[in-house]
C-alpha cells in the first residue's frame, strides 16, 4: 500500500528532529578547539585602555608590568626595575631597569620611555598622583625620581596598576592609549569592547600556557556555573554558597584573605558618634562573629581589629580584640546620659539615639550585613534606618557633611603598603576614612612612618598607628575579606595572590 | 471550576493581606542569625531567610505592599493607557499621530532613568515606585488599545451602534471595550506579577524599597543568591506572585463572561 | 496616509526628543556627575573629590548645561555621537556593537516565543476551561512570576552545565544565543500563548461568526478570512509591545548570561551618568521604537482593510 505523501513528510520530520537538536554539541567547541585557551572569568570589565582605568586587568593577566611588583607573599619585589635604592639625601631614588627588557612591539625598554609613561601616570587618576614626587628624569639606563620630602613608601606607589609601563608607540596622537604594548610574558592579541581580552605568550617566554583570555562576567553565580560547566578555567570572586558547592563537587577551590575590610565609616560630628565612649558602645553592640558566620560563611572573618592577620606586619596580636558585649555597651550609653524608653530605644533631651546607615548593593554582602547591624543595634537601643544607593554617594555625603554612617568595603591593599590607604583615610580624614575626626598623634605617626627609612623605627611607628586606630575607632571595623577563587581540573600549579595583583598564569600548566 | 478556585485563592490572599498581619504573632523583622537559612519547620512553615527571619511571616506582611504597588501601578497604567488608546483610535488624524508618537517616546525613554528621577522626587518609598511602574507600563496598554480599538471600531456592530446615534461613551463601553477587555485584562494580570518582580530587580540597584521592609519582590531579590541551599526563600514569594497572577486572570475571565464577550 | 518620508522624519524626531529628555532628566538627578564618572573610571576605592575634578576638567562638565547640550547637538549635526565619558570609546561604535547583539537576541527570542506560544495557545483554545487550558494558564502564571534569574538558571543547569550542549554564558558564537533567547522567549510565550488563546476563543464566540454560520458558510470559509484576521491583529499588537521590551528590558538576562546588549549598556551608563552613551542610546532606541510602532501600525491596517474605509467615513 502506498504511503500517503503527508505521512511520509511527517516521518521525515520526526526522523530529522534528533539531527536538528544535536549540532549544539559542537557549535562552541569548534571555535575553541582550534586553540587551547586558559579562560579567566572575573566580575570587572575594562574601562577603556588607560592604565589608570583598566591597568588592573592588564597587570593581573601579566600583559603589562610596573617598575615594582610583589611576590606571592605580598612583599615588594622587582618587576621592570631589577633593583632600586635611595640616595643619602633620602629624596633621590634610582631605579635600575631589567636588562634586555623589551616591549611587545620589539622596541627595547629605555629609561626615557619609562619616564614618559610615569609622567602620564602621575597626571592621570591613578594612585601615583598622591605621592609627593617633584620630578622624574632618566639618567642613562636609570630612572631617577625625586620626592619633595623623605618618602619611604615610594616603591609601593610605583607598583600601582596605573603605573604600568607601556611603549611610546602605545600612545596615539591625542595622548590616549591606542594599543596595549606592555612588557609582560603575555601579549594582547584581541579585544572585544570592554568585555573580553585575549592574550598570547610572547615567543621568548617558555610558558606552560600559551593562550589566555579574560572575560568580564558580572554575575557571581554565572562565574561559578561557567567553572562547573567547563567554560572557565579560573573563576574569581565567587559567593560563599557557590564556592562551597563547587568544593563539594571536587573543584580546586582556594580561599585567600585579602586586605579589604568592611568598616562602619562614621561622622564624628553626629551625636551618636561624637564621643569615643559612644563609638565604643556601638562597636560593642555589634555581634561580628554572628554576622560573619551567617552572611559571610566564615566566623574567622569577624574583625578583631582594623587590619587582618594576613598583613603580618600590621596586625597586632597583643591588642584586645573587638568584641560583642551589649551589657558593657549599655553601661557606656547610660553613662553618657541616655535613658531607655519604653520602646527600648535610648533617648536624651527628647532626642532618640540613632542614625542613618548608608550602604551600596554593588557589593552584594553589604546590604544583608547592614540589616543585621540594624537589628543588633535596635536590640541594643539605637534606631538605625537604612538607605541604599551608589558607592559614590559616600564620597558625596562626606564632602557635603550629610553622611551619618556608611558600611563600606575599604581596600587596604590598593598599594602593596597599607600606609597609602591609611594616610589617605586618617591623616586629615579622607572621603573613605575618618569624618570630622583628627588626631595629632596619629597624623604625626603617619608622617614619621612615611619619612623613616629605618626598619625598626618603621616597625615601632606601625605598632603605634595600629594602636591609635584601635583605641579611637574613627571607623569601626566589622569584618575582613575572603577572596574565593576556583580552578578547573584542566590546569595544575594554581596559586592565589593574596594582594590580587596577578593571576600567576605564568606558573600554570595544562594537566594532561 | 478552576477559575472559581483561583478566584477563591485570590480572595483568601486579599483577606490575609488585610487582616492577618495583626493576627500573625511573629515579627517579620526579627532576626536570628544563628538560624539563618534553616529549612521549613513547625515554627517557620516556609523556613528562614539569610538573616534568620521567618519567611512565612514576611510573606504575609509583605502582601500588603506588593499587592498595593503591583495592583496600583497596573490599574493606573491601564486607566491611562486605555483612555489614550481609545482616544487615539476613535479620533484619528493628528490626535492619533501625536499619541502614537508619545507612546514611541515613552518606549524609547529608559525606564530605569524614570525610576531614578521619580525616586528623587518621591523618595525611595512605595509612592515613587508605584508612579515609576505606572509610567513604565502605560504605553503597553495604550498601544494595544489603539491597535485593537481601531479594529473593533471598524466592525459592523459598532457602525450600527453609531448609526443609531448612541452617545459616544456608550458606544465605546458597550461595543468597543468588550472586544478589547480579554486581551487587556490578560496583559494586566501578568503586569501585576511583572511589576512586583521589577521591584526585585530595582533592589539590586538600590532603587527598591528601604530594607528591611518585607515585600515579595525584595524577598525574591534576597533569595536569588541562596537558590541552591535555601530554595524556600524563593519558592514562597514566587508562588505568592504566581497565585496572585492566576487569581487575577480568573477574575478577569469571569468578568468577561458576565459582560457577554 | 503618511508618506514614507514623513514617517522616517517622525522616527528621527522621536529619537531626538528621547535623547533630549534623557539629557534633561539626567541633569536633574542629584549627585555630582563628575564623581560618578570618576567612580566608574577608577573604581570605588579611588573615588575622591580630586579625581572628580580631573574628570570634570577633562570633559568640560563645569560648563553650563545649555552649552553642553548645544555642543552635543552640533556634533550630532555632523554625524558624531561623541565618546563615552567613562571609556572614551566612540558611542556610535558602542551602539552598533551592543545594538546588533540586542537586535539579534530580540529577533531570535521573539521567533522562539512564537514557536512555543502558537501550539500552546491553539491547544488551550480548543477546549476553553479544559485540562490543557488550565494547565497552560497555571504554567504561564508561574513562568511570569519566576524571576528571570531563576529561569536562566533553570536552563543553564541542565543544558549548559550538565549536558554541555551550550555555553553557560558569553557572546560571539551562535550557540551563545540559544539559552538567553530561550529564557526570554519563555516569558514572552507565557503571555502571548494566553493572548492567542483569548483571541481564538473570542473569535469563536463572536457574533459575526454565528451570523456567517447561519448564512451557511462552511468552517474554512468562516475562519480563514475573518477568524485569522481577528486573531492576527491582537497577536501583532502584542508582539510589537513585546518587541519593545525585549530590546531594552532584558538587562537581567543580559547580566546573568554576560551577553552585552543594550539593556546592560543603558544600566551601566545611567549609574555612571555617562551622558553621551545615554543620549546615544535614547536617540537610536527612540527611533527604533518609532519604527516598531509603524510596522505594527501598517501590519494591522493591512490585516484589516475595513479600518481604512472606516477612517474615511470618520473624516
Amino acid at each position: 500500500m502506498a504511503m500517503p505523501l503527508k505521512s511520509l513528510g511527517r516521518r521525515a520530520v520526526l526522523a530529522g528532529l534528533p539531527v536538528l537538536l544535536t549540532p549544539p554539541l559542537s557549535w562552541h567547541r569548534s571555535a575553541q578547539a582550534a586553540v587551547r585557551r586558559l579562560e579567566v572569568v572575573a566580575p570587572w570589565e575594562l574601562r577603556g585602555l588607560e592604565p589608570a582605568q583598566s591597568g588592573f586587568v592588564f597587570h593581573r593577566m601579566q600583559i603589562a608590568e610596573a617598575l615594582v611588583g610583589t611576590d606571592l607573599r605580598g612583599a615588594l619585589a622587582p618587576a621592570l626595575a631589577s633593583r632600586w635604592a635611595v640616595d643619602p639625601d633620602q629624596t633621590t631614588w634610582r631605579f635600575t631597569l631589567r636588562s634586555g627588557a623589551k616591549f611587545h612591539d620589539g622596541t627595547p625598554v629605555t629609561a626615557a620611555s619609562v619616564v614618559s609613561a610615569l609622567e602620564r601616570a602621575r597626571s592621570g587618576g591613578g594612585a601615583l598622583r598622591d605621592a609627593p614626587i617633584t620630578h622624574i628624569r632618566d639618567d642613562g639606563e636609570t630612572v631617577v625620581i625625586v620626592t619633595s620630602r623623605p618618602f619611604a613608601p615610594l616603591p609601593a606607589y610605583l607598583a600601582d596598576f596605573s603605573a604600568i609601563i607601556l611603549a611610546p608607540a602605545a600612545y596615539g596622537g591625542d595622548g590616549q592609549v591606542r594599543e596595549l604594548l606592555g612588557t609582560g610574558p603575555y601579549r594582547l592579541s584581541g579585544r572585544e569592547g570592554t568585555r573580553r581580552i585575549e592574550a598570547e605568550a610572547v615567543p621568548e617566554a617558555a610558558l606552560g600556557i600559551r593562550y589566555t583570555a579574560y572575560t568580564a562576567v558580572p554575575e557571581a553565580e554565572t562565574r561559578a556555573l561557567m567553572l562547573q560547566g567547563g567554560q572557565a578555567d579560573a573563576a574569581m570572586t565567587l559567593s560563599p554558597a557557590a564556592w562551597e558547592r563547587l568544593a563539594r563537587a571536587g573543584f580546586d577551590m582556594w580561599l585567600a584573605a585579602i586586605p579589604r575590610v568592611r568598616v562602619l565609616k562614621v561622622n564624628a560630628a553626629h551625636p551618636a558618634f561624637a564621643s569615643l565612649a559612644l563609638r565604643r558602645a556601638i562597636s560593642l553592640g555589634i555581634d561580628r562573629v554572628a554576622i560573619a558566620r551567617s552572611v559571610l560563611r566564615s566566623p574567622d572573618l569577624a574583625a578583631t581589629q582594623l587590619l587582618p592577620p594576613g598583613l603580618a606586619e600590621w596586625h597586632r596580636a597583643d591588642l584586645a580584640p573587638l568584641r560583642y558585649d551589649p551589657v558593657e555597651a549599655r553601661r557606656l550609653i547610660e553613662a553618657a546620659g541616655y535613658a531607655r524608653r519604653r520602646d527600648g530605644l535610648y533617648a536624651k533631651d527628647g532626642r532618640t539615639l540613632g542614625f542613618e546607615l548608608f550602604t551600596y548593593p554593588e557589593r552584594p554582602e553589604l546590604p544583608p550585613m547592614a540589616e543585621a547591624i540594624q537589628a543588633q543595634l535596635r536590640e541594643l537601643g539605637l534606631e538605625v534606618t537604612l538607605r541604599l544607593g551608589d558607592s559614590s554617594a559616600v564620597v558625596q555625603g562626606h564632602r557635603d557633611g550629610t553622611l551619618q554612617a556608611a558600611l563600606i568595603a575599604r581596600n587596604f591593599s590598593l598599594l602593596p603598603d597599607p600606609i597609602g590607604t591609611i594616610a589617605a583615610d586618617f591623616r586629615t580624614g579622607g572621603a573613605w576614612g575618618a569624618m570630622n575626626w583628627q588626631d595629632r598623634d596619629l597624623a604625626a605617626a603617619i608622617e614619621r612612618y612615611e619619612s623613616t627609612f629605618d626598619a625598626s623605627e618603621a616597625a615601632d611607628v606601625r605598632r603605634s598607628i595600629v594602636a591609635l586606630l584601635h583605641h579611637h575607632l574613627p571607623t569601626i571595623p566589622i569584618s575582613w575579606f575572603d577572596h574565593r577563587v576556583g580552578f578547573s581540573a584542566r590546569i595544575s600549579g594554581a596559586v592565589v595572590d593574596p594582594l590580587e595583583r596577578s593571576y600567576a598564569i605564568d606558573r600554570l600548566a595544562w594537566r594532561s | 471550576m478552576a477559575p472559581r478556585l483561583s478566584a477563591v485563592s485570590l480572595a483568601v490572599a486579599v483577606t490575609a493581606v488585610l487582616v492577618a498581619p495583626e493576627l500573625v504573632p511573629t515579627d517579620p523583622l526579627r532576626q536570628s542569625l544563628a538560624d539563618a537559612l534553616s529549612p521549613p519547620s513547625l515554627d517557620a512553615p516556609f523556613g528562614r531567610d539569610h538573616l534568620g527571619r521567618c519567611v512565612a511571616t514576611r510573606l504575609v506582611y509583605g502582601a500588603r505592599l506588593s499587592l498595593a504597588i503591583g495592583l496600583g501601578a497596573t490599574l493606573s497604567a491601564v486607566a491611562i493607557g486605555v483612555s489614550l488608546g481609545l482616544a487615539s483610535a476613535r479620533l484619528g488624524g493628528v490626535v492619533d499621530a501625536v499619541i502614537d508618537r508619545a507612546i514611541d517616546i515613552a518606549y524609547g525613554f529608559p525606564g530605569l532613568l524614570l525610576v531614578m528621577v521619580l525616586a528623587t522626587l518621591f523618595g525611595s518609598g512605595p509612592v515613587g515606585l508605584t508612579a515609576a511602574l505606572t509610567l513604565a507600563a502605560w504605553p503597553d496598554y495604550a498601544r494595544l488599545t489603539r491597535l485593537l480599538g481601531r479594529a473593533q471600531l471598524a466592525r459592523a456592530h459598532v457602525e450600527a451602534a453609531r448609526l443609531m446615534a448612541l452617545p459616544e461613551l456608550v458606544v465605546l463601553y458597550r461595543h468597543v471595550w468588550p472586544g478589547l477587555a480579554p486581551q487587556i485584562a490578560s496583559l494586566a494580570s501578568f503586569g501585576v506579577g511583572q511589576a512586583i518582580l521589577t521591584i526585585s530587580a530595582l533592589g539590586f540597584l538600590g532603587l527598591g524599597l528601604r530594607p528591611p521592609t518585607p515585600e515579595w519582590g525584595a524577598m525574591v531579590a534576597e533569595g536569588l543568591s541562596h537558590w541552591h541551599e535555601a530554595p524556600w526563600m524563593l519558592v514562597a514569594p514566587v508562588t505568592a506572585i504566581a497565585l496572585t497572577v492566576l487569581g487575577l486572570q480568573a477574575v478577569a475571565g469571569r468578568r468577561r463572561a458576565l459582560d457577554g464577550g | 496616509m503618511w508618506s514614507a518620508a514623513a514617517r522616517l522624519g517622525q522616527g528621527l524626531a522621536v529619537g531626538l526628543v528621547v535623547a533630549l529628555l534623557c539629557f534633561a532628566f539626567v541633569e536633574t538627578l542629584p549627585g555630582d556627575q563628575a564623581l560618578r564618572l570618576a567612580a566608574a573610571r577608577f573604581g570605588e576605592d579611588l573615588t575622591d573629590p580630586s579625581r572628580a575634578e580631573l574628570v570634570r576638567r577633562e570633559l568640560g562638565l563645569e560648563r553650563p548645561w545649555p552649552v553642553r547640550l548645544l555642543a552635543w547637538l552640533a556634533a550630532l549635526a555632523e554625524g558624531d555621537l561623541g565618546r563615552s565619558a567613562v571609556s572614551r570609546e566612540r558611542v556610535a561604535g558602542l551602539l552598533a556593537a551592543y545594538g546588533a547583539r540586542s537586535a539579534l537576541l530580540a529577533a531570535v527570542a521573539l521567533a522562539l516565543s512564537l514557536v512555543f506560544a502558537v501550539p500552546i495557545g491553539l491547544l488551550s483554545a480548543l477546549h476553553p476551561g479544559g485540562v490543557v487550558d488550565r494547565a497552560a494558564a497555571a504554567f504561564s502564571a508561574f513562568t511570569v512570576s519566576l524571576p528571570s534569574f531563576v529561569r536562566a538558571l533553570a536552563l543553564m543547569l541542565p543544558f549548559a552545565v550538565e549536558l554541555r550542549w551550550f555555553p553557560v554564558a558569553g557572546f560571539g558564537q551562535p550557540s551563545h544565543l540559544v539559552l538567553p533567547a530561550t529564557t526570554v522567549a519563555l516569558a514572552l510565550a507565557a503571555v502571548s500563548s494566553r493572548a492567542l488563546r483569548h483571541a481564538v476563543v473570542a473569535e469563536r464566540e463572536a457574533a459575526h461568526q454565528a451570523f456567517l454560520a447561519w448564512q451557511g458558510l462552511g468552517l474554512a470559509a468562516r475562519v480563514l478570512p475573518h477568524g485569522v484576521r481577528g486573531v492576527a491583529i491582537p497577536m501583532v499588537a502584542l508582539l510589537s509591545v513585546q518587541a519593545v521590551h525585549v530590546i531594552d528590558g532584558v538587562a537581567v538576562v543580559e547580566t546573568v548570561f554576560a551577553y552585552p546588549g543594550l539593556g546592560l549598556l543603558v544600566v551601566r551608563a545611567l549609574l555612571a551618568r555617562d551622558l553621551p552613551v545615554i543620549q546615544g542610546v535614547g536617540l537610536v532606541v527612540g527611533a527604533a521604537m518609532a519604527a516598531i510602532g509603524m510596522v505594527a501600525d501598517i501590519a494591522t491596517r493591512l490585516l484589516d482593510p475595513r479600518q481604512v474605509e472606516a477612517s474615511w467615513r470618520r473624516a
